[in-house]
C-alpha cells in the first residue's frame, strides 16, 4: 500500500515536472538537433572515423580489412617521392594564394576607381572564376598543348622558339603551368572580397592622409592595407585550405606527371585508392595531412570569434 | 509576460517541427512510390563509351530495342571505360551491382579476387557452339578454376599505325624490321619541329605501358616469370631494354611534350600528321574512315618489329561483358537474354562493322572489312598476340601491378626524373614484390 502510494506520488512529480514548460521546450529543442547530430554522425564522423581505421589496414578494394598497425604511415613516409609531394602541395598552395591575393588586390584596386565600362570589365574579370574547373582544364590543357596549343603555335610562328615547349610534360614546366590556372580560376574571388573590404574603408581617411601629405603609395600602405587586413587574413586562409585540397586541375591537365613531378596529396591518395584500389594505403596520405588543416581551421576559427567578440 | 513569450516559442517550435515531419512525410511519398514502382523489372547495364562513337550508338539502341521488344525498363549508363571500373570498384564495395557490366580484361582480373561475378559457364558455351568459338586471349581472361566468369565481346591488339606516303617518299621500301631500324628511319624522315617521328607517350598512360611492355618483351625483358608468380623485374634485360628507350629519346625522335600526353594524345598526332608513326588500336583508322576519308589509303599499318629476343603482339579484351548476382532470378534470366539479344548474328556483326577491334568470336572473318590490309592486320594479332603477365598468363597480382604502370613507371624515372637505371628498376622490383607477396604469401 505504502509502496503504491510511493509510486502515485513520484508519477505525479515527474507528470508535474514534465508539465512545467521549460521541460517540454528543452526536450523539443533536443529533438530538433536531433536530425542535425544523426546527421553530422553519419557524414563527418563516421566516415572519417572510418578513413583513420581504414588507414591502419591493408584494405583492398573487394577483400577483407587486416589491421596492420602503421604499416601504411611507413609505406608512405618511405615512398620516394612523399618529399616532392608534399613540397608540390606546399608549392601549389603558398604560391596560388600568393599570386591570386596579389592579382585580386590589383583588379580590386583597379575596379574601386571610377571609368568607363567598369561594371562590364567587373563581370568580365569575375567570368573564371564561375567556369567551371573541368572546363577550364580542358581550355587550358589545349591552350598548352605542344602540337596545337595556342601558346605553342604562337612562339613557333613568331620565331621566339625552334621546338614546341612542353608546357605539361617538361618537370620544370608543369607545376608553373598549373599555377598559373589555379591563379587565373582564383583571383576573382579575392578580387571581390577586396572591393568588397575597400569600399567599406571610409573615405575620410584617405582625405585626412591626403591632407597630412601622404602619396599615393603611402595612402595604400598606411590606410587601405590597414583597412583590408581582416579581409586578407580570411581569404588567405580559406584559399590556402581549398587551394592545398586542389584535385581537378591537376588531374585534369598532369593526372601528377610528368613522372610525379606535379603530384599533390590529393592526387596520390586517388591513384593510390582509386586507380590502385589500394583503400589502405590511399586513407594514409590525407589522414597525415589533416593536422595541418585542423591548424589552419582552429586558426581562422579564433581569428573571426575574436573579431566578432572585438 | 515571460510564460506568453515561451508559450509562444514553444508554439514556433512545435510548428517548426510539425512542418519537419510534413516534410518527411511528403518525402516518404515518392520513396514509397519508388518502392512500389521497383516491382517492374529495371535491368541495370553499365557499358564503356570507345573512340568508336557509332558501334557505341548502335548497341545502346539495339538495348532499347531489346527492352522495348521485351516490355523492360532498362538503364543503361555509357561511361569511358576508367569510369565504369571507377563505378565497379565502388559496387564492390557497397554490394550494390549493376545486372550487367562492360569489363575488358584488365578490368575482370582486377576484380575477379572478389568473386562478385558470375559464372556464365553456360552461355559461354551456347555463344562458342552459335559462333564455332571464342579466340584464345578472350577464353584466357575470363576462365578461371574451369569455369568462365566473362563473356568476352571484342579482342583488339595494338599495331604500328604510320603515314605510309611519308617513308615511300622517304625511300623506305620495306617497313623497319627491327626496333633499332624503326627509330633510325623516325630519326631519318621527321621534319621537326612540325613532324617528328615517334609518337609514343612517356608517360603514364595505358597506350604506352602497352607499347613499352611488348618493346621490354622483345628485349626478353619482363616483370614476372613463366609461373605467373615469380618477380623478374631486375634483369640485365631489363636494363639493356631501359639502356635503349633512353637512347631513342636522346635522339630526339619524340615530340617534346609525350611526357605529357594522354590515351587521345598520340591519336590526334596522328590524324593531324604531326608525327609519323604511333602504336596503337585501330581507332584512328575508325577515325579517318569518318572524318578524312580521302586520307585513309595513305595510312599503313605493320606489326612492331623485333627486338634482340623476340617479335610479339600483345591482344586484350577490349569488351566483354560480367554479369552480377543481385539476388533476382527474374532480372537475371533477363540479363542473359539480352546477351543472346547481342551475341545474335543481326546486332553483333553490325556492331563489328561500326567499331575498330576484331570480334572475340570465330566465324566473322568473312566479314569484308577483314579484307581490308588495314584491318586485317588487327584480326590476326587479336588472335595470336600475347597477353598481360606474358611469359605467365592473366592474374590479379599482374592486374594489380599495372594498375601501377610499372615499365612507365621505369622510364620516366630515366627519362624525366633522370634516375640512375638500376634505381628505376629497384624501385619497380619492389613495388611489384611488395604486390606478389600480398596475392602469394
Amino acid at each position: 500500500m505504502r509502496g503504491d502510494l510511493t509510486v502515485v506520488s513520484v508519477g505525479r512529480s515527474w507528470r508535474a515536472w514534465w508539465r512545467t514548460a521549460r521541460v517540454q521546450e528543452a526536450v523539443l529543442g533536443y529533438l530538433l538537433i536531433v536530425p542535425a547530430f544523426f546527421f553530422i554522425l553519419g557524414l563527418i564522423v563516421y566516415p572519417a572515423g572510418w578513413a583513420i581505421y581504414l588507414s591502419f589496414t591493408d584494405k583492398v578494394v573487394g577483400q577483407p580489412a587486416t589491421w596492420v598497425g602503421l604499416q601504411n604511415y611507413l609505406w608512405v613516409l618511405r615512398w620516394p617521392d612523399f618529399g616532392r609531394m608534399m613540397l608540390n602541395t606546399a608549392v601549389l598552395a603558398i604560391v596560388g594564394v600568393a599570386l591570386k591575393a596579389l592579382v585580386g588586390l590589383t583588379m580590386a584596386l583597379a575596379l574601386n576607381e571610377s571609368f568607363k565600362f567598369r561594371s562590364f570589365i567587373r563581370a568580365l574579370l569575375f567570368l573564371p572564376w564561375t567556369v567551371p574547373s573541368f572546363v577550364a582544364g580542358l581550355i587550358w590543357r589545349w591552350l598548352y598543348d605542344d602540337q596545337n596549343g595556342l601558346f605553342n603555335q604562337a612562339l613557333l610562328r613568331l620565331g621566339l622558339v625552334d621546338a614546341p615547349i612542353s608546357f605539361l610534360g617538361d618537370a620544370r614546366w608543369a607545376m608553373p603551368a598549373i599555377i598559373t590556372v589555379v591563379v587565373w580560376k582564383g583571383f576573382p574571388f579575392f578580387g571581390i572580397a577586396y572591393l568588397a573590404g575597400l569600399q567599406a574603408i571610409p573615405s575620410e581617411q584617405y582625405e585626412a592622409a591626403q591632407v597630412d601629405g601622404a602619396n599615393v603609395f603611402q595612402r595604400f600602405w598606411y590606410v587601405t592595407l590597414p583597412g583590408l587586413k581582416h579581409v586578407i587574413l580570411i581569404t588567405v586562409m580559406l584559399s590556402l585550405i581549398w587551394t592545398s585540397n586542389t584535385f581537378d586541375l591537376v588531374y585534369l591537365m598532369t593526372n601528377g606527371g610528368p613522372s610525379n613531378a606535379t603530384e599533390v596529396f590529393t592526387l596520390l591518395t586517388y591513384h593510390l585508392g582509386i586507380v590502385n584500389g589500394r583503400i589502405g594505403e590511399a586513407a594514409t596520405v590525407p589522414i597525415m595531412a589533416m593536422p595541418i588543416f585542423a591548424g589552419l581551421i582552429v586558426i581562422l576559427t579564433r581569428y573571426m570569434q575574436e573579431r566578432e567578440e572585438g | 509576460m515571460n510564460g506568453q513569450r515561451s508559450v509562444s516559442r514553444r508554439r514556433f517550435l512545435r510548428g517548426v517541427a510539425l512542418t519537419a515531419g510534413l516534410v518527411a512525410a511528403a518525402g516518404l511519398v515518392p520513396a514509397c512510390e519508388t518502392l512500389r514502382l521497383g516491382q517492374k523489372e529495371k535491368l541495370v547495364i553499365w557499358t564503356d563509351a570507345t573512340f568508336a562513337p557509332a558501334a557505341d550508338d548502335f548497341q545502346t539502341q539495339a538495348i532499347e530495342e531489346w527492352a522495348r521488344k521485351k516490355g523492360v525498363e532498362v538503364e543503361n549508363v555509357r561511361e569511358t571505360g576508367e569510369n565504369v571500373q571507377k563505378k565497379m570498384q565502388a559496387a564492390i564495395e557497397s554490394r550494390q551491382f549493376p545486372d550487367i557490366s562492360q569489363a575488358s580484361g584488365g578490368r575482370f582480373t582486377l576484380f575477379y579476387p572478389a568473386k562478385v561475378f558470375l559464372d556464365v559457364s553456360d552461355l559461354y558455351q551456347e555463344f562458342a557452339k552459335q559462333w564455332g568459338g571464342f579466340y584464345k586471349p578472350g577464353e584466357k581472361f575470363f576462365t578461371k578454376e574451369g569455369k568462365q566468369w566473362g563473356l568476352p565481346y571484342s579482342i583488339d591488339a595494338n599495331l604500328i599505325l604510320y603515314w605510309r606516303d611519308i617513308l615511300e617518299e622517304g625511300g623506305v621500301k620495306e617497313f623497319p624490321k627491327t626496333w633499332a631500324e624503326f627509330y633510325d628511319v623516325a630519326k631519318r624522315l621527321q621534319k621537326p619541329p612540325d613532324l617528328y617521328g615517334v609518337g609514343f607517350q612517356i608517360a603514364k598512360v595505358g597506350d604506352a605501358e602497352n607499347t613499352f611492355s611488348i618493346m621490354m618483351w622483345d628485349f626478353g625483358a619482363s616483370l614476372v616469370g613463366p609461373d605467373s608468380k615469380t618477380v623478374t623485374v631486375k634483369s640485365p634485360e631489363m636494363a639493356e631494354f631501359l639502356e635503349f628507350v633512353k637512347k631513342t629519346w636522346d635522339m630526339g625522335v619524340y615530340p617534346p611534350g609525350v611526357t605529357g600526353w594522354d590515351n587521345a594524345s598520340n591519336n590526334t598526332a596522328l590524324q593531324d600528321r604531326k608525327v609519323i608513326f604511333i602504336h596503337n588500336p585501330a581507332s584512328p583508322l575508325v577515325w579517318f574512315r569518318n572524318n578524312k576519308p580521302e586520307l585513309l589509303p595513305k595510312i599503313g599499318v605493320a606489326g612492331v618489329p623485333a627486338g634482340p629476343k623476340a617479335q610479339l603482339n600483345y591482344a586484350y579484351v577490349r569488351d566483354g561483358f560480367v554479369l552480377f548476382n543481385t539476388g533476382n532470378d527474374k532480372r537475371l534470366e533477363l540479363s542473359k537474354d539480352l546477351m543472346r539479344y547481342l551475341y545474335s548474328p543481326e546486332v553483333y556483326r553490325k556492331w563489328v562493322s561500326l567499331t575498330f577491334p576484331a570480334p572475340a568470336v570465330m566465324g566473322m572473318e568473312d566479314m569484308d572489312i577483314w579484307k581490308n590490309p588495314q584491318r586485317r592486320g588487327f584480326l590476326e594479332a587479336a588472335k595470336t598476340g600475347v597477353l598481360d603477365g606474358y611469359p605467365g598468363e592473366p592474374t590479379p597480382a599482374y592486374a594489380e601491378l599495372s594498375t601501377r604502370y610499372p615499365v612507365m613507371t621505369m622510364i620516366t624515372r630515366v627519362i624525366v626524373d633522370k634516375w640512375p637505371i638500376p634505381q628505376a628498376i629497384d624501385e619497380v622490383e619492389k613495388i611489384a614484390r611488395d604486390i606478389y607477396s600480398k596475392h602469394y604469401k
